[in-house]
């Protein structure tokens, strides 16, 4: 239990040094290519270097979430594996990050631009869909029978609780990226609880977890090294 | 920490998980670490846990003369380091020697014998035997021609001024009489060993990978 | 009661009669899925004599039990029916990956079967269980990419649409179904055109279940990814010396490196090393994209991409502004023949256009772009040697209407201008003029145009023929691939064999004393004797003939599980831990997971060989053969005449001898069960199957020795 406390305690204060270190929120904000490059996700560059505009970055209980969607290749793999550890049975619909769908088209396709849009018709880009984790949760929030609340076993990311779970769709409607889907074979809705497993799982790392402790190691190399 | 009980010196997890890492991503990169080198982790004074005020620069103190006890105090520290890693089930390290009596290291999971006894040739700049070599395991081994443009490629990095400077002495040189020069008919310059391959062996070999590859993808 | 892999239901769509219904798969068990469903279906539905653009044809769109099961390199779709291409018309798979056969099964269905023929142009929208034909009317006449966003406006962004182009429309034998923008099957365009279909879209909600749990589906792929796959085609070692590696081979998949990056993503991302047994960077070890293109297209290059389920991503992802000036789009996608075969077609040569190098990417880009709208195929290339005979025999002068030839920009093609590609494949695919007959492929043309003898023997000393079969198909990893093994097995289809199980290994980059031991150590092998060096053959011997039967077979078997062959098997490793060998019971172990089924790799193999004999004695049937080995096992003449200065089993020739072939022949017909001196199956090895009703059937013809 002390250990727990301990570790978890140590992520936090990371988690904070590292929010202050790098001067930004990090919440789905872009993220600097220097920021990337100290927790090994670019190549060398300049501290001023511009952002990389197709990296978003997400604090999660056990490290950065890194998505660059220019790494992505549409392979699939992080649906697969996210349906395996959670559905026990494949179905690309109800997985909790998405690529199939926006892979013909983009988010919004066809439209009449399609041929240089997003999307493998277009111009090649892949929209790979993440849950945000928020703090505010909008499907917690709409859930008429609270079904939907935060779980320490899963580092307290928000997990639905399919017993109480009335497959009403509020939580889909709800969430501003439908992130949450109702099974058609279940009737039940089903959320990301953070496990990382796409990421541990992706072909070319464009979804990528980096743990608080590689961070605040790089964070510590760092000063020894450039303070 | 670990400890030696005869030195009483210590190296903090910390600079072991530093050096392994070096040593680890040296070897990832192609390259082998020279041990002497290493030193530069053992500069710290203290080296206790890691708490310490972050921005707090690194006191970086070497001394400008060598006193006996700190060249002592400094070989004690390399040999405590060089346990450590021995004992860590973190890396498993190799180490070779080079023509100068230097000792250089590397990761096996990282970096195969076979790579590091490249680079260690390159190092030694023994590359006519490399070339030879090279040329003559590869005739045998898979069997086939060695494009002569491997050489230019990392972990040889010769020039093409230089390897063609190389190669031209070897024609002369009974003791590379073997290496022969063959090529495809796309003008690819290929060289073979003819121990261990034919001329016609060789040139069919050198006209599939530089041409008639491409024509049956 | 659940189907764990197989959903269990197969789509039956009559186009005739408007009207689908529901089979049950299970009587297709033992066939697996995939090829296996399609030629049971065309064994017991399509008569013998059927001809490939009757309405009596059938097209056998299937996929299998590990199809969508999220296991490595299993999206792919097996399309069986008679195809237009070879003389009888005889039953031929075609393939296509891409997101097609995964979202097949999660709509529900292990395979569609279309039948007969619609009275207008009709695509099919299948919805989950919703399954209905739409008019085609808004879109027949134009092209697979305008039909595919078209469709998919109506159908839902996410469907994954198969359609064809103007040329399969036109009944164009050279023709495909093509699935996302790259992902073509050959040959079988024409038949869909034949029947008025224009397109198949799906959209699927649904599951594939699976008997194993969750955990144990990570270990294996875990296992898999870590363990045994390697670069496309599973290539083991890098195409560099690279630091992780014992070996390396400059003609490797596995390209990534340091300083090569995907140049036209922004900002640039670093292939760098992906060492063995590094998951996450399994995606980046095959840069296709200066392997197909040259080193000029590293600057071109946004990222690869590929199909579901596969971590390799082979298919390169161009953008260059150039091709804006052709009409087409800027963003092309395609690997290996899908650029060759169209380059091809540019026979004196290509000149640089825009900058210095690009003579290399130009006619490979823009002819793929065109040939997937137009939804033209190459016959493995066979397209451009078709029309270079024609060219340099002043046989066009001769058949062309004077008008007609002088139309044809002959000076863009003797200026190496890729433009003469967009007049060349319009006139194809909409079948304009007597030039257009190059578009019915090697066996027609040259029968059309009376091509000599040197068309399909070559030359005197054997050079200028790529052509295999006079069935009218080219080499594809024949006699230059381990001797008479390659030589064997592009015998055996009806097309080219599309078989990479051998070609897989000798490519590899191992050193051939460790593909050896690889090889000795596969169940069905057993010996090393079954491995020649390159170009340093020795006569035919008894493991060779199995060798050449097993890497059928498990072409075959991949076929129908469905699994890419490109890839599977996994013979050979990347990890010197392993002494590089595989895992060759893999299939089994994922077919066991999946289905809760207890299969060993032996029967497995089993199974895809009843397949491959069912293959023979249909093919056998519609030849109206009593010597296979005469009518169709025949290998033109360059593969033994080239090189004429030497023997066969000279160290640096790969030419075969007659004698030593026909030997070869007779070795692998006693594996297969067939007459050893006609090729073809016997009673008892039909009857061992459980093909009696194929026996009765062909003993009924007289076929049966």
């Amino acid at each position: 239990m002390e250990q727990e406390k301990k570790r978890f305690f140590e992520n936090e204060q990371t988690r904070r040094d590292f929010l202050k270190f790098s001067g930004k929120s990090v919440g789905g904000a872009i993220v600097s290519l220097s920021v990337l490059n100290l927790i090994g996700c670019a190549p060398e560059e300049e501290a001023s270097a511009p952002p990389v505009e197709t990296a978003v970055a997400f604090a999660l209980p056990q490290g950065m979430l890194v998505a660059d969607k220019a790494k992505c290749t549409g392979c699939q793999r992080c649906e697969s594996i996210c349906n395996a550890l959670h559905d026990g049975k494949m179905q690309p619909y109800t997985a909790r990050v998405r690529v199939a769908e926006n892979y013909n088209y983009g988010p919004d396709g066809p439209k009449i631009n399609w041929a240089n849009a997003d999307g493998n018709f277009g111009n090649k880009m892949m929209n790979p869909e993440t849950c945000k984790q928020c703090r505010e949760p909008f499907c917690g929030n709409a859930c008429p029978v609270d079904a939907i609340s935060a779980d320490p076993a899963w580092n307290n990311a928000r997990v639905v609780d399919t017993e109480k779970c009335v497959g009403c769709g509020v939580c889909a409607e709800a969430c501003p990226w439908h992130m949450p889907r109702l099974d058609p074979e279940t009737g039940k809705s089903s959320k990301c609880v953070s496990c990382g497993a796409c990421a541990t799982y992706c072909p070319t790392d464009a979804l990528k977890v980096i743990p608080w402790e590689d961070i605040k190691t790089a964070m510590r190399r760092y000063k020894r090294n450039f303070a | 920490m670990s400890e030696t009980t005869e030195t009483n010196v210590l190296i903090s997890d910390e600079i072991l998980e530093d050096v392994i890492d070096h040593i680890r991503q040296t070897s990832k990169d192609g390259q082998l670490v020279e041990k002497s080198s290493l030193t530069v982790f053992l500069e710290e004074p203290k080296m206790a846990t890691e708490e310490e005020a972050p921005e707090e620069a690194p006191e970086a103190e070497t001394s400008a003369e060598d006193e006996p006890e700190d060249q002592e105090h400094r070989e004690a520290l390399m040999t405590a380091l060089m346990a450590a890693l021995e004992a860590s089930d973190a890396i498993e390290v190799k180490t070779l020697t080079d023509d100068a009596g230097a000792e250089f290291l590397y990761s096996a999971a990282e970096m195969t014998d076979q790579y590091a006894s490249i680079v260690m040739s390159v190092n030694n700049k023994n590359y006519l035997k490399l070339i030879a070599d090279t040329v003559r395991y590869e005739s045998q081994k898979y069997p086939r021609a060695t494009h002569i443009s491997l050489f230019t490629k990392k972990p040889y990095n010769l020039t093409e001024g230089q390897l063609l400077g190389l190669l031209s002495s070897m024609s002369t040189d009974s003791t590379y009489a073997d290496l022969k020069y063959t090529e495809a008919s796309n003008g690819e310059k290929f060289l073979f060993s003819e121990r261990h391959l034919t001329a016609r062996h060789a040139k069919s070999l050198a006209e599939w990978e530089a041409v008639l590859s491409e024509e049956n993808p | 009661m659940s189907n764990y892999g197989w959903t269990g239901k197969i789509l039956r769509v009559n186009l005739s009669n408007e009207s689908v219904s529901i089979d049950d798969t299970s009587k297709y068990k033992e066939y697996i899925g995939g090829m296996g469903i399609g030629y049971k279906i065309m064994a017991d539905e399509v008569p013998v004599g059927t001809k490939a653009y009757d309405p009596e044809n059938k097209l056998v769109f299937a996929a299998g039990p590990l199809t969508g099961a999220g296991i490595p390199m299993s999206s792919r779709t097996n399309i069986t029916g008679l195809s237009p291409t070879n003389p009888s018309n005889l039953v031929a798979d075609s393939h296509m990956g891409g997101n097609f056969a995964a979202m097949m099964k999660f709509a529900g269905y292990d395979a569609i079967i279309v039948e007969g023929k619609a009275s207008s142009p009709v695509w099919l929208n299948i919805q989950d269980d919703e399954v209905t034909l739409e008019s085609a009317n808004n879109v027949w006449g134009t092209g697979i990419y305008n039909t595919t966003a078209v469709i998919n406006s109506i159908a839902g962004k996410e469907a994954s649409v198969a359609a064809i182009g103007q040329a399969g429309e036109n009944m164009v034998n050279l023709s495909v179904i093509m699935n996302g923008t790259s992902h073509s099957a050959g040959g079988h365009g024409g038949v869909m055109g034949s029947k008025n279909l224009k397109a198949i879209a799906i959209k699927g909600t649904g599951s594939v279940e699976m008997a194993g749990t969750g955990k144990e589906w990570e270990e294996l792929n875990k296992y898999m990814l870590e363990e045994l796959v390697g670069a496309n085609n599973n290539h083991v070692v890098p195409s560099t010396p690279q630091p992780w590696a014992e070996y390396h081979n400059e003609r490797s998949r596995w390209t990534a490196r340091e300083d090569l990056y995907w140049g036209a993503a922004e900002p640039p991302i670093e292939t760098g090393i992906c060492a063995a047994g590094d998951i996450n960077r399994i995606g980046y070890r095959t840069d296709k994209a200066i392997f197909d293109l040259g080193p000029l297209a590293e600057k071109y290059t946004v990222r690869m991409g590929g199909c579901q389920s596969c971590p390799i991503r082979c298919h390169s992802q161009i953008k260059m502004p150039q091709l804006k000036e052709y009409g087409v789009s800027e963003y092309a996608e395609n690997t290996c023949v899908g650029y060759s075969g169209p380059n091809g077609v540019m026979i004196k040569g290509s000149k640089d256009q825009f900058e210095e190098g690009d003579a290399r990417i130009l006619p490979r880009v823009l002819g793929s772009q065109l040939t997937d709208d137009y939804g033209v195929w190459c016959n493995y290339g066979m397209i451009g040697d078709d029309f270079k005979y024609a060219y340099n025999n002043g046989i066009l002068k001769e058949v062309l209407p004077a008008d007609e030839y002088n139309s044809i920009p002959w000076d863009l093609l003797e200026a190496g201008d890729p433009a003469f590609l967009v007049d060349f494949y319009r006139r194809i695919a909409l079948k304009e003029g007597e030039f257009s007959k190059l578009g019915m492929g090697t066996y027609w043309v040259a029968k059309e145009w009376n091509y000599g003898d040197d068309f399909w023997d070559g030359a005197e000393d054997g050079t200028g023929s790529k052509i295999w079969s006079r069935l009218g198909f080219p080499r594809h990893h024949s006699s230059e691939t381990a001797g008479q093994v390659g030589a064997t097995l592009n015998c055996m289809f009806n097309r080219d064999a599309q078989c990479h199980t051998h070609v897989n290994l000798t490519g590899s980059g191992l050193p051939i004393e460790v593909q050896k031991k690889v090889i000795a150590d596969v169940y069905a092998i057993g010996s090393e004797d079954a491995l020649d060096a390159p170009n340093d053959y020795t006569p035919a011997n008894e493991a060779k003939a199995k060798f050449a039967k097993w890497s059928i077979i498990r072409n075959v078997l991949h076929d129908s599980l469905t699994l890419c062959n490109w890839m599977w098997p996994m013979t050979a490793s990347p990890l010197k831990e392993r002494n590089y060998i595989g895992d060759t019971a893999i299939e089994a172990k994922f077919m066991n997971l999946v289905t809760g089924e207890d299969y060993t790799e032996e029967e497995l193999d089993f199974a895809a060989e009843r397949i491959f004999q069912l293959h023979r004695a249909l093919t056998t049937m519609q030849m109206g053969s009593k010597n296979m080995r005469e009518d169709h096992d025949d290998i033109c003449g360059w593969v033994f005449d080239k090189d004429p200065d030497v023997e066969a089993f000279t160290a640096g020739t790969n030419k075969l001898d007659r004698d030593d072939m026909k030997l070869a022949m007779t070795m692998f017909y006693k594996e297969m069960g067939w007459d050893e001196e006609t090729g073809i199956p016997t009673q008892a090895t039909l009857d061992k199957f459980g093909l009696n009703d194929i026996a009765d059937k062909m003993s009924s013809m007289g076929l049966l020795a």
